[in-house]
């Protein structure tokens, strides 16, 4: 059985409020043939044991990528009124990219607060 | 006098062996030969399991080459190489067998061996790997 890690990463607690958007960059490399990825953004919290809790609706964008490209960028947002009025200091994002043949699935950590 | 291969099996480079669709793959086929001078066809063609019980041959990667049999009043161990099988008419998957046999001799020599040919795309696995991810 093949076990996939998810990579993690770590932020710097951007303070938002549940009335903001919060935008995300996301670099990849991907090495194969045309095709369009579908990329899941959602965004949580830590959980009590350690490990991710999904707070925020899945949200959905596809990105074409292409055999004679390397490196790729994307960016988007997605709103935080989902929180409504809880004070979170420990927000997470997560990303999981899918297409033919591939996957990949990441992590940021410590991204944001909300209503603090 | 007794015209016939008396026993016929095949050597490829290993028990098992992977090689790509644009590749092609060689096979040794070993035998003993009893009977007088011939000549003859050997022949190998790469199988595919249909059910438990069940072969198909896939007829692309069909091979069949000349061999002259010189009088062996007495059994003689001999080889030939099979060379140059295309296996662009294969999956890629793996579990492929390989049948050989003979040609133009009394009876119809056969011997196969299965699951020992893996057949991998030309086409390389697609890899994807997050570099960065930040928020603002």
């Amino acid at each position: 059985m093949e076990v996939r890690l998810r990579q993690d990463f770590y932020g710097t607690k951007i303070p938002k409020t549940s009335a903001d958007y919060i935008r995300m960059t996301i670099s990849f490399n991907y090495n194969g043939p045309d095709q369009t990825l579908e990329i899941e953004i959602n965004t949580g919290k830590r959980g009590i044991w350690g490990d991710y809790d999904q707070e925020s609706p899945a949200y959905y964008f596809p990105k074409p990528v292409y055999a004679w490209a390397k490196s790729y960028m994307f960016n988007t947002g997605i709103p935080l009124s989902f929180w409504g009025d809880r004070r979170i200091d420990d927000c997470a994002v997560e990303i999981v990219i899918r297409g033919e043949g591939v996957y990949a699935d990441a992590v940021i950590w410590d991204a944001y607060t909300v209503n603090l | 006098m007794v015209n016939e291969i008396v026993a016929l099996v095949t050597q490829i480079p290993c028990n098992s062996i992977t090689k790509k669709q644009n590749q092609t793959l060689n096979i040794r086929v070993n035998y003993t030969y009893q009977g007088p001078a011939k000549s003859a066809r050997l022949g190998a063609v790469v199988t595919q399991e249909t059910w438990p019980t069940e072969f198909d041959e896939i007829g692309s990667t069909r091979k069949e080459v000349y061999i002259d049999l010189p009088e062996s009043p007495t059994p003689i161990l001999r080889y030939t190489n099979i060379l140059g099988m295309p296996l662009a008419g294969c999956d890629p998957k793996p579990g492929y067998g390989i049948k050989v046999y003979a040609l133009d001799l009394d009876g119809k020599p056969e011997w196969g061996c299965k699951g020992s040919l893996t057949v991998e795309s030309v086409i390389a696995a697609p890899e994807l790997q997050v570099t960065s991810l930040t928020v603002s």
